[in-house]
């Protein structure tokens, strides 16, 4: 059961049947955590690459002639700086890194204006999840695309984003300019969690982690659903569920008592 | 804190190299690696995945039997050689000596036992004890390690537990025991951040309730600097760096810390427009290059870097800082490298590859302005790349140069081929 409205590009699109949601896809593509699981292995990357454009039409109806297709994977090749003997090859043929370039020039097949990412560089080292948060960067700078970046690591999450909503418990608590939520958070779990993340420098304040774990979504607390956690409690938290509130321009929590700096 | 006393490391690894055969090869996973782990130490083993971290701890604990696996070296735990022992010696010391907490707490657990009969069964597997006197400590011991309601806890199964009570309850296990030696393979991995923190907050003070030295595998270096003592940094199998988590941090002495903690983005200050990313990817155990298996990847190579492996540690004497890195002659060590400062050549082009050895080519650089300005410096010009994409594929061919050569902008360089190339693309 779910409600609500998603609404893309003026367009409320969730409703839709799938039929005349399927054009509308060619503008929102998705990149998944798994960059190994989400290629098929048995199909050589060019074949994977081509299957959205053989899929899809050209924007005035036309079908992708065989000679735009392989243009057109060229040019993604040089985009995710992977050889064009790639194409040949087969998934299993590339290491971590190269995968995950291979499923961003997937998305990016049919030039999208909403690229969704879910954790696209938590399975990677640290020294490669660099390179691709970069290329995540030029290829938005480049290609004007919007993110969403899912990502549980907030110093990825600050490297890249623009606005960030923080979730606890399939809920936003916290929304607003990166800088602003992750230097002057106003949610107590926010604050936790900027403090929780451990930071590469010796000797680095302390803070006392959290109690406790998440609840299980099948039976939420009642009232505020972080307050079983909570270091600031109040018992009208326990009652009373917040909503979320504006209280700086571009700057919305959902707390009864946000800590205001 | 242990301090700098005397007295023998708890646990000596010496020279300990592991080694598979796959279709009449010889695959070297963990080469020549030798640390020591002070009482009381939490040593930080932090390597990229396939470094062999994972490995060692295996090979330490005896839990390599794969066919065609090859173990040398040795490694004093006291006073005994863990590589030598006998299965039978192995299993009295597995769990009650030494004891291992592994990433995935669920599957480390059987499912079809409660988390009780589990710790109760290590307990009564090493030392004399009643069901009920077991039972007892293994209660005590959940409740140590903060699991609410230790004693119902005890009678669940592990699919009950959240992941942060299952690693819990996975660490109350390790310690029934009373370990001296606890190897933590990724123990926070899977868990929450804020979880990640709890049960970070338990394993540092494990060392003074217990008494207990940590081996803690990890590749996030943000869990290293908040916990261990010292720190071993692994790339591809060999030992690159280690010293006290502290020098480490703040000086890095090889080139691969440098970048790794280079790479990681900050939390505080100005935001990087671009991360500084290390090129390319570990290379695979057969393809490990005969010089330093860092080399095709480094900034700073060096002509001494390719021929062979960086001098491997003759004496790891405790807490001295031993960069596996090659001393680099008139070069300041990388510590003192600000990598913006330090890329003579932004864009070097027209780069022919070499075929053969003891051929000749000339190269053509354009020096940014922190080469033109400096004196002396050629030697440490990279005709290292073929692409100039951003990211792309790098491949060191070798470097030559003649102190003073060239002018400053532009240089051509009469590149002489020796020893050994690497496979053109």
């Amino acid at each position: 059961m779910s409600a609500g409205q998603i609404v893309f590009d003026g367009q409320d699109i969730t409703r839709l049947p799938e039929r005349i949601l399927r054009p509308l896809r060619q503008q929102m593509q998705m990149v998944f955590q798994d960059s190994y699981a989400s290629l098929n292995p048995r199909r050589r990357i060019g074949d994977l690459l081509a299957e959205p454009l053989r899929v899809h039409r050209t924007p005035d109806g036309r079908k992708h002639t065989p000679m735009t297709i392989a243009h057109r994977l060229e040019e993604l090749m040089e985009l995710v700086s992977l050889p064009r003997a790639a194409l040949e090859r087969y998934p299993h043929e590339f290491s971590g890194g190269q995968r995950q370039r291979i499923n961003i020039a997937r998305a990016l097949v049919l030039s999208p204006r909403l690229v969704v990412a879910d954790e696209p560089v938590s399975a990677l080292d640290v020294s490669v999840q660099a390179q691709i948060v970069n290329l995540f960067a030029d290829l938005q700078k480049s290609l004007g695309l919007t993110y969403v970046f899912i990502a549980h690591d907030l110093a990825v999450v600050r490297q890249i984003s623009t606005r960030v909503a923080v979730m606890y418990l399939g809920a936003i608590v916290e929304l607003g300019e990166t800088d602003t939520v992750l230097h002057n958070p106003a949610h107590p779990y926010t604050i936790a969690l900027t403090q929780a993340v451990p930071r590469p420098i010796v000797g680095a304040a302390r803070h006392a982690p959290l109690r406790g774990e998440i609840p299980s979504p099948v039976n939420k607390p009642s009232g505020c659903r972080f307050h079983t956690r909570c270091p600031a409690v109040q018992t009208r938290c326990q009652n009373e569920a917040p909503t979320l509130t504006q209280i700086a321009p571009n700057h919305r929590v959902a707390c009864h008592y946000p800590v205001l700096k | 804190m242990p301090t700098n006393t005397p007295s023998p490391p708890l646990l000596d690894v010496h020279d300990l190299c592991v080694s598979f055969t796959s279709r009449g090869q010889v695959i070297p996973i963990v080469e020549n690696l030798s640390f020591s782990i002070g009482e009381q130490e939490i040593l930080g083993l932090v390597g990229e995945s396939g470094s062999g971290k994972s490995v060692t701890a295996m090979a330490l604990m005896g839990l390599i039997d794969a066919p065609g696996v090859h173990v040398s070296g040795f490694a004093r735990f006291k006073g005994q050689d863990l590589l030598g022992l006998s299965g039978k010696q192995m299993r009295a010391l597995r769990g009650r000596e030494i004891a291992m907490i592994f990433q995935d707490p669920m599957t480390a657990f059987t499912p079809v036992y409660t988390i009780g009969w589990q710790i109760d069964e290590q307990l009564r597997a090493h030392q004399s004890l009643s069901r009920r006197q077991a039972r007892t400590r293994t209660v005590e011991l959940l409740g140590e390690m903060g699991v609410p309601d230790p004693a119902n806890t005890a009678n669940r199964y592990p699919h009950q537990l959240s992941g942060g009570l299952r690693q819990r309850a996975m660490i109350a296990m390790a310690l029934s025991c009373n370990p001296s030696l606890l190897i933590a393979d990724e123990p926070t991995t899977a868990l929450d951040v804020t979880v990640q923190a709890q049960i970070l907050d338990l394993m540092r003070r494990l060392r003074t309730t217990y008494g207990s030295s940590v081996l803690l595998i990890t590749h996030d270096m943000g869990v290293v600097a908040e916990t261990c003592d010292s720190t071993l940094v692994l790339y591809s199998g060999r030992a690159a760096e280690t010293g006290t988590t502290q020098d480490l941090f703040a000086h890095p002495q090889h080139p691969y810390t440098a970048a790794l903690l280079a790479s990681i983005p900050p939390m505080n200050g100005p935001r990087p427009t671009r991360l500084p990313a290390i090129p390319g990817a570990p290379p695979q155990p057969l393809e490990r290059p005969t010089g330093c298996a860092f080399a095709p990847r480094c900034t700073y190579t060096h002509a001494s870097c390719l021929p062979a492996p960086p001098p491997r540690f003759a004496r790891l004497a405790r807490r001295i800082r031993l960069p596996a890195c090659c001393p680099r002659k008139g070069i300041p060590s990388p510590s003192a490298f600000a990598p913006a400062q330090h890329l003579f050549c932004e864009k070097p082009h027209a780069v022919p590859f070499p075929h053969r050895a003891g051929g000749s080519s000339s190269l053509i650089f354009r020096c940014n302005a922190a080469f033109a300005g400096g004196k002396g410096c050629l030697q440490d010009l990279q005709p290292q790349t073929r692409a100039n994409t951003p990211g792309g594929r790098w491949r060191l061919l070798y470097r030559y140069a003649r102190r003073g050569a060239g002018s400053c902008r532009g240089i051509r360089l009469r590149q002489v081929h020796t020893g050994a190339l690497p496979a053109a693309a």
